[in-house]
């Protein structure tokens, strides 16, 4: 006869299933890439026009994702949400800092501080691209173009004033990585409701 | 003879089985939708003209309301409540952000540019609705219904800014009227919400469109 003297009976929890936090980050995620490519396009000139969106928006929004995702222990997509939430609220800070002279940037270092700005992301992204490689390609594809685009708008702060040519080139890849996003966005809910995820391609490393 | 007797094995046996807490969050994110609908409507048919005067409970009533029913559904496995209520907690705290920013100038937007920004925020937000609308065909009518609403809402008031400010103040009316159309139905889905989490039986939102 077993002994079970001593063990204390545990209560089974029934947990619902988890959530999938793609939908709601995808989607700010468009969100902030179509506002952005418009300004970068010069649909609306100033830099500040974006404010709104990009910081109560997408960047707090991808923030709440990632904790979403911790909560999950989705560990890859916590930290790309988390990395795109940094961008966002970071380019936040930027222009809020330069536009109120927060950080003392005299006039003659604006244009270096904003260089400094993108080629510090273009590396992060560059990296995020390449450790992308095990998703499947849509993904890496994605985040392939982001850099390619926060590259193209360094290059255009490169000159002084920035080339308006080269940041209209930047907004029409923003324009295409957010259509790639909406479509993973649509995807993403399609599945939440029932019906088939869209192909997003094989893995390039398996 | 060998002695084989079996060291005492103790395996937790389960004696009650505690279902996790669940509820519906529609009966908060969809009133406090209703709430911010309704004071922006009123707002673009102008039985208040000041923008601002929608602020208090866009910002602290629907955008917190809808950021709190968020966590709820996510928390229920609820995948797409819970991207329908965070994009629209979205909307609603980015516009908050918007008017806060421009009534204060921390977005050091000239004053020639401040209709151009609005028409970015109206055409932004319009492309992610849309997006949502089809994303939401799979639901009963009433769902795609209210999000194509607020889509269409989106757009005649950006029409409404084309051009040189001030807007067009016949075309704001007439968003203000689509607004009060998706308030209407999303009363209708929060009386239903109220009236099953109550014992009641829902009301009838109509077919799905996509299956």
């Amino acid at each position: 006869m077993q002994e079970t003297r001593g063990a204390v009976p545990q209560p089974l929890v029934v947990q619902p299933a988890a959530a999938d936090p793609a939908v709601l980050g995808l989607g700010v995620f468009v969100l902030g890439s179509i506002v952005l490519g418009l300004n970068l396009v010069d649909y609306v000139n100033p830099g500040g026009s974006v404010l709104a969106i990009i910081s109560a928006g997408t960047g707090l929004f991808l923030l709440l994702v990632t904790l979403w995702c911790t909560r999950l222990g989705q560990t890859y997509l916590a930290a790309v949400f988390g990395i795109f939430s940094a961008f966002w609220l970071t380019y936040s800070a930027l222009l809020l800092g330069l536009f109120h002279n927060w950080y003392a940037i005299p006039p003659e270092g604006v244009l270096d501080t904003i260089r400094a700005f993108l080629i510090a992301w273009s590396i992060l992204l560059f990296l995020l691209t390449v450790s992308a490689l095990r998703l499947p390609v849509a993904f890496p594809i994605l985040f392939g173009m982001i850099d390619l685009a926060v590259v193209i708008v360094t290059f255009a702060y490169l000159a002084d004033p920035p080339d308006t040519d080269l940041l209209k080139v930047g907004g029409y890849v923003v324009f295409a990585f957010a259509a790639l996003g909406a479509y993973a966005f649509l995807g993403a809910a399609s599945a939440s409701l029932g019906g088939r995820g869209y192909p997003l391609g094989p893995p390039l490393v398996k | 003879m060998q002695e084989t007797r079996e060291a005492p094995v103790r395996v937790p046996q389960p004696l009650v089985v505690q279902v996790a807490p669940e509820g519906d969050p529609q009966i908060l994110g969809l009133p406090v939708f209703v709430l911010g609908s309704m004071a922006l409507g009123l707002n673009l048919l102008d039985y208040v003209s000041a923008g601002g005067s929608v602020v208090p409970i866009i910002f602290a009533a629907t955008g917190l309301g809808l950021l709190v029913a968020t966590g709820w559904a996510a928390r229920l496995g609820q995948t797409f409540v819970a991207g329908v209520f965070g994009i629209f907690a979205a909307f609603w705290l980015s516009y908050s952000a918007l008017l806060l920013g421009l009534f204060h100038n921390w977005y050091a937007i000239p004053a020639e540019d401040v209709a151009g920004t609005i028409r970015l925020f109206l055409l932004s937000w319009a492309s992610l609705i849309f997006l949502l609308t089809v994303a939401s065909l799979r639901l009963p009518l009433a769902y795609p219904l209210v999000i194509g609403l607020v889509d269409a809402a989106l757009i005649i008031v950006f029409l409404a800014w084309v051009g040189d400010a001030p807007p067009n103040t016949d075309l704001l009316k007439v968003g203000g009227v689509v607004v009060m159309a998706f308030a209407t139905i999303g009363a209708f889905a929060f009386l239903s919400v109220a009236s099953v989490s109550l014992g009641g039986r829902g009301y009838p939102l109509g077919p799905t469109l996509v299956k």
